[in-house]
């Protein structure tokens, strides 16, 4: 009797906890999900809408995003900003917080969302079962998508099936420079090394990988450790971002390639000469990388615990002063502040004579995902959907997405110049003002993460260009002894100015192409190769001689063969062929 | 004469044995206890430690660097309130609709006169070894307007067989005479089962309320796929997404930002020391409620009714 | 005596109709959905939807098998699988072992203590399992300074690039998480046991040991033979997670389950028909498996379990 008693009473209170959550109210039960859900208007009266019009409903979007990490209703400053302006409410899906799963499930019942953001073989096969909406004719009313009316052209006709040239995607991150320029001042990929240590042995000029070798070797012998006594190495790896990218290997020798002009595209190397060869090539950059990594784990300058170590392990050494080479451009982070660029002791760009840099140029015609709208929305969504994203890309938007605030991360000067104040709003989460939506910077920040026009683009209101890290006023404020000395020894003001002086840039033509995604079979083959290279490769990191090394990728290669890699590189090439095709036009 | 002394010698030998066997218990547990609570200690003082220094193991017996900013992160996460609400209403309900249903089905399946009994018992059992996918489970769900619903929490998992198992084999050493009994007093299956079952099977029906309680507390797939709304996430999926976020605003924060990372390490999250904080967050709220359950295990409940 | 017979059978009917909504719920959520199954035998690759060209038959379930490589690989996989299982298999009796022992500490709250403290390592998710595991363990962490301080050791051990003895270890890392959660059954169980039985143990002299193996074991066997029998119908499924945090290039080849396969599979994917297929098979290979364990029973006891 008890027992039922406690049972019972257990029950009612949980009933009514879920009555107080709020559960059994606004969702609807029993009924098929609805994606907008209407509710009374509460915004202000009329917003600072575009063009007069009234938006009297408030209306809920659904955002299918493969860009966000935020899964739910955008939040804080940057929707204020919004909902000011079209009275909508963000609900963000994002596959990357619910799991490929996702995708598979709801493309299965005709829906993904209101605003589909996906990547472009993707988007391709959605337009093909009609999940895509067609905005042919709303599209010519949006004077800022029309600003880039030839890229948006370029990239539909491009879509299988899409005979009839309709308007489908926005491609994201297009630019306002040009498809074969380039305009930032660091490479992707490149050799860094910390500016004190690098003087410190009198900044020899480094001919080739062997050299480079030996440099590291004198760093670590002139400072086995950090000031806190751990050990320091050259090469901290890790194995946790292991084919990603579209590119098969693991991730610290793919991107590094890029250092000899070699750039993987998936299971091939396209070469500086614009010919394709395979991955397990022997005569291709990825065998000569990853001897570079045995040969320099065999003279002790790899971290042994970097075949088991994850991202933010290594991070932290980084930041902890274990590391000697970095090669991202965005690592330094982890290391250089202010003060050591200041004091010289932050990392650089040092160039190693027999390298030419592969970069891919500005993306004027998108950096490989796409905007489409929902082919289930009714007009009034739609209607504000395209008002929404007309200001998504307009330079109004863009400043709030790449910059933030005026008043609170920028200030304007007389001459219309942005200058930089609060710079650390994102990272320490600082409190926005009331005004604008109260909250912190960072959890109110635009959690699609993704944008229609690029923050290297040219906003026509300052001249310069979004991102802040090339506005006069910023390279003024920056310019420190360290980067003084190196123009000296380099010759040019920053990285990318050297490498063009000395011909050892090349910059791949960005291009609009539509490739074919992966059928059943090939994705099965190219998983199971995929998986092959990784392990090998770790393996042979750490590989005892030469011998060893080489018997490890023969094997390797015919373990890859067994499982039909010669049938992916056919598929591969078709496929790349396209592309490559394309750029080569592009540089007529 | 000579039996005494045999009886007393075989009771020192064994008061010995019981000893040995007391003592090299208490070590084993001790042991075994240490090894358990110890990665738990050190999760805690990891949480509350300078971050870069916890992330390069450098904290293993004392807290370094003493600062509450990761728990103080964790508790200004948006919407946790909310979704504390949400697990914990479906945590209640779900365990304790599965509790009552593992019960009822348990005892049910004990009774020869249900009809063709074998025949549904292996039909329930059976459902533990297949799966049929994602996106079959996906469209049933929404074909019965289960997707963004709070039930869509609590139906599935409601019948679960492994628990009907359990009660099951429970309610076999039960000596049917009990059962008997009451029926020749003219008790109905329905009766018997609220009014003699249900008292007797406490300690059965203890452990499975912990089983699904902490089953439905951890669960986060089903929001994973089935709720968009914020007003229906979860606890654990709460913190999941923030541990998912904080480490993509790292790389954002220096593609971004002129602001080093390197300045506020101490304090800067990484996923480690979230996943920490998380974990303590989570667990603390069952470690309390467990003792409650425990009482439950008190030895000597069982019947004296059946002699009586 | 028809009309005993009839209220018999309408009795039994009743407790049917007592039972029939919990069967519509296993069968709607459980056997409906298994219509998904027909997605094995398509090239099925989202959005397209489920059409008749792309009908493929068995393809999927022969392309396991198709070449040598392949097979050796599905073969070490197996192999892995069954090593792993059969080990958990071979110390299914611990959980139970350490219930009744700890039944026998006589401090009450030293056992609550104990038996609340050994089941906190169930709530840690195994992610944070190999963070903590790789603090410990690493070439600079707590172990190897240890280590290399007493002068056991020169240079530090790479414990987890090693692949020496790793389906022991991950049955010690199993062990370690599962079985104080896992004794709670048989805590509960052992709390059942009537009193008077102990009692008359005592007084007939028996000593703890005795005690353990002529009360309360067989007490525990039903409970211990369904579990077991369960757990053997499951042979296939080790879970994911465990092996997935804990898996290298140096340690892959004795580390990957089939849950881990399927998933390394799908995860490239377009993978879904594959995973459909191997889990159609598994399925098959479960119920099989019980039955067998079901006939085996009642062999062995007279009775089957279901």
């Amino acid at each position: 009797m008890k027992l039922k008693k406690l049972v019972s009473v257990l029950l009612l209170a949980a009933m009514l906890t879920a009555l107080t959550a709020g559960c059994t109210g606004t969702t609807g039960s029993g009924t098929a999900p609805d994606t907008s859900v209407t509710k009374p208007s509460d915004s202000s009266g009329s917003p600072d809408s575009s063009g007069g019009k009234s938006y009297d409903k408030t209306l809920t979007i659904d955002i299918y995003d493969v860009a966000a990490n935020y899964q739910g209703m955008q939040t804080g400053w940057f929707r204020k900003v919004v909902n000011d302006r079209f009275n909508i409410e963000l609900n963000i899906i994002a596959p990357q917080v619910a799991g490929e799963a996702i995708y598979h499930a709801r493309a299965s019942t005709g829906h993904l969302g209101d605003i589909v953001i996906l990547e472009n073989s993707d988007f391709a096969d959605c337009v093909q079962t009609g999940l895509i909406k067609d905005i042919t004719n709303e599209i010519k009313n949006c004077p800022n998508l029309m600003d880039y009316r030839e890229q948006i052209e370029v990239y539909n006709n491009n879509l299988p099936g899409n005979d009839a040239g309709r308007i489908y995607g926005i491609p994201c991150q297009m630019t306002n420079t040009s498809p074969t320029s380039y305009s930032q001042d660091v490479v992707y990929s490149s050799p860094l090394l910390r500016w004190d240590l690098y003087s410190e042995l009198g900044r020899p000029d480094i001919e080739n990988l062997d050299q480079l070798l030996d440099v590291l070797a004198a760093m670590k012998e002139a400072h086995p450790t950090n000031k806190d006594g751990d050990p320091a190495y050259p090469f901290s790896l890790w194995p946790d971002w292991d084919n990603n990218d579209g590119m098969m290997g693991i991730a610290n020798v793919v991107q590094l390639t890029t250092w000899y002009g070699e750039k993987i595209k998936e299971s091939l190397i396209l070469k500086p000469d614009n010919t394709f060869t395979t991955v397990i090539d022997k005569n291709a950059a990825y065998y000569k990388i990853l001897k570079f990594l045995n040969k320099a784990y065999r003279r002790g300058l790899v971290d042994p615990d970097s075949g088991t170590q994850n991202w933010d392990s290594a991070c932290a050494k980084m930041s902890a002063g274990q590391v000697y080479l970095m090669w991202y451009s965005w690592q330094v982070g982890f290391w250089n502040t202010q003060e050591r660029l200041k004091n010289g002791t932050a990392f650089i760009f040092i160039p190693v004579k027999d390298q030419i840099y592969y970069a891919d140029s500005d993306t004027y015609y998108g950096s490989g995902r796409v905007f489409g709208v929902g082919s289930m929305v009714d007009d009034e969504k739609y209607q504000r959907i395209m008002d929404f994203l007309d200001w998504y890309a307009s330079p109004e938007g863009l400043t709030f997405q790449h910059n933030g605030i005026e008043g609170f991360n920028y200030t304007v000067g007389p001459d219309g110049k942005f200058t930089l104040i609060n710079d650390n709003a994102l990272m320490d989460n600082l409190p926005v003002p009331e005004e604008w939506g109260g909250g912190g910077y960072q959890d109110g920040n635009n959690a699609i993460n993704q944008w229609i026009v690029d923050a290297i683009s040219i906003n026509p209101n300052t001249g310069e260009p979004y991102s802040n890290q090339y506005w006069s006023t910023y390279k003024q404020a920056t310019m420190t002894q360290m980067k003084r000395e190196w123009a000296e020894k380099f010759g040019a003001s920053e990285p990318v100015e050297y490498m063009k002086k000395n011909n050892v840039l090349i910059v791949s033509p960005n291009v609009s192409v539509s490739l074919p995604s992966d059928t059943p079979d090939i994705s099965v083959i190219r998983s199971q190769c995929a998986d092959t290279l990784r392990d090998y490769s770790w393996r042979m990191v750490f590989a005892s001689d030469d011998a060893a090394f080489d018997a490890m990728w023969d094997e390797m290669s015919e373990q890859m063969n067994g499982y039909g890699f010669q049938k992916l590189v056919e598929f591969d090439k078709a496929k790349f062929t396209i592309e490559l095709n394309a750029k080569l036009e592009a540089m007529k | 004469m000579v039996a005494k002394k045999y009886i007393k010698k075989r009771n020192i030998k064994m008061g010995l044995q019981d000893s040995l066997v007391s003592i090299f218990s208490y070590i084993i547990y001790t042991f075994f206890a240490f090894v358990c609570v110890y990665p738990f200690y050190y999760i805690f003082i990891n949480t509350l430690s300078a971050n870069d220094l916890s992330e390069r193991g450098k904290v293993l017996f004392w807290i370094k660097g003493l600062h509450f900013t990761n728990y103080v992160k964790v508790l200004k996460i948006p919407n946790l309130f909310q979704s504390f609400k949400i697990s914990v209403a479906r945590t209640a309900i779900g365990a304790s609709l599965t509790v009552i249903i593992a019960a009822f089905l348990g005892y049910m399946f004990t009774r020869e006169t249900l009809w063709k009994r074998k025949l549904w018992y292996r039909f329930v059992v059976a459902t533990m070894y297949f799966n049929a996918g994602i996106i079959p489970w996906y469209i049933t769900m929404r074909n019965l307007g289960l997707t963004n619903n709070f039930w869509g929490y609590i139906f599935p998992l409601a019948v679960s067989p492994f628990y009907i198992v359990l009660c099951k084999t429970y309610v076999e050493s039960i000596p049917i005479e009990l059962q008997q009994a009451a029926q020749i007093d003219g008790a109905g299956t329905l009766r018997i089962f609220f009014q003699i079952m249900l008292p007797v099977i406490k300690p059965i029906m203890a452990t499975i309320a912990i089983f699904a309680a902490v089953q439905q507390w951890n669960s986060f797939q089903d929001t994973l796929l089935l709720v968009t709304d914020s007003k229906l996430h979860t606890l654990q999926f709460t913190l999941y997404q923030y541990i998912n976020q904080a480490s993509s605003l790292k790389a954002l924060v220096s593609a971004t930002s002129s602001t080093s990372i390197a300045a506020t390490l101490a304090t800067a999250q990484t996923a480690t020391s979230i996943r920490m904080t998380v974990t303590v967050v989570v667990v603390t709220p069952i470690v309390l409620v467990y003792p409650v359950f425990q009482r439950f295990f008190i030895k000597g409940i069982m019947i004296g009714a059946v002699k009586g | 005596m028809n009309i005993l017979k009839d209220k018999k059978k309408a009795q039994s009917y009743l407790e049917f109709l007592y039972i029939l909504p919990f069967i519509v719920l296993v069968a709607v959520f459980s056997y409906y959905p298994l219509y998904g199954w027909i997605y094995a035998f398509f090239d099925y690759k989202p959005p397209f939807p489920l059409t008749m060209d792309k009908f493929v038959g068995f393809k999927w379930f022969i392309s396991m098998v198709d070449n040598s490589t392949k097979v050796n690989q599905l073969l070490k996989v197996l192999r892995n699988t069954f090593a792993i299982s059969g080990l958990s298999l071979m110390f299914s009796w611990f959980p139970m072992v350490f219930a009744i022992f700890l039944n026998e500490i006589k401090s009450r709250p030293y056992r609550k203590f104990v038996q609340t403290v050994t089941t906190l390592p169930n709530f840690i998710s195994w992610v944070l399992v190999y963070s903590i595991a790789f603090s410990i363990l690493n070439s600079t962490g707590a172990v190897n300074s240890i280590l290399m301080s007493l002068g056991l050791i020169e240079t530090p051990k790479m414990f987890l690039q090693s692949s020496e003895h790793v389906w022991f270890r991950m049955w010690l890392w199993l062990t370690w998480k599962n079985a104080g959660w896992a004794a709670i059954m048989y805590i509960a169980a052992i709390s059942s046991i009537d009193e008077e039985m102990n009692e008359a143990a005592r007084i007939d002299g028996a000593s703890k040991l005795q005690i353990i193996w002529h009360v309360t074991l067989p007490s525990l066997m039903p409970t211990y033979f369904v579990l077991v029998m369960l757990n053997l119908a499951n042979f296939l499924s080790n879970g994911m997670e465990q092996f997935f945090v804990f898996q290298n290039a140096f340690n892959k080849e004795y580390i990957q389950v089939l849950d881990l396969y399927v998933y390394n599979l799908a995860m490239g994917g377009g993978g879904y028909s594959l995973s459909v297929a191997i889990s159609i098979l598994k399925s098959i290979v479960s119920v099989l498996l019980l039955c067998l364990t079901n006939a085996f029973s009642k062999m062995v006891r007279g009775e089957g379990f279901l």
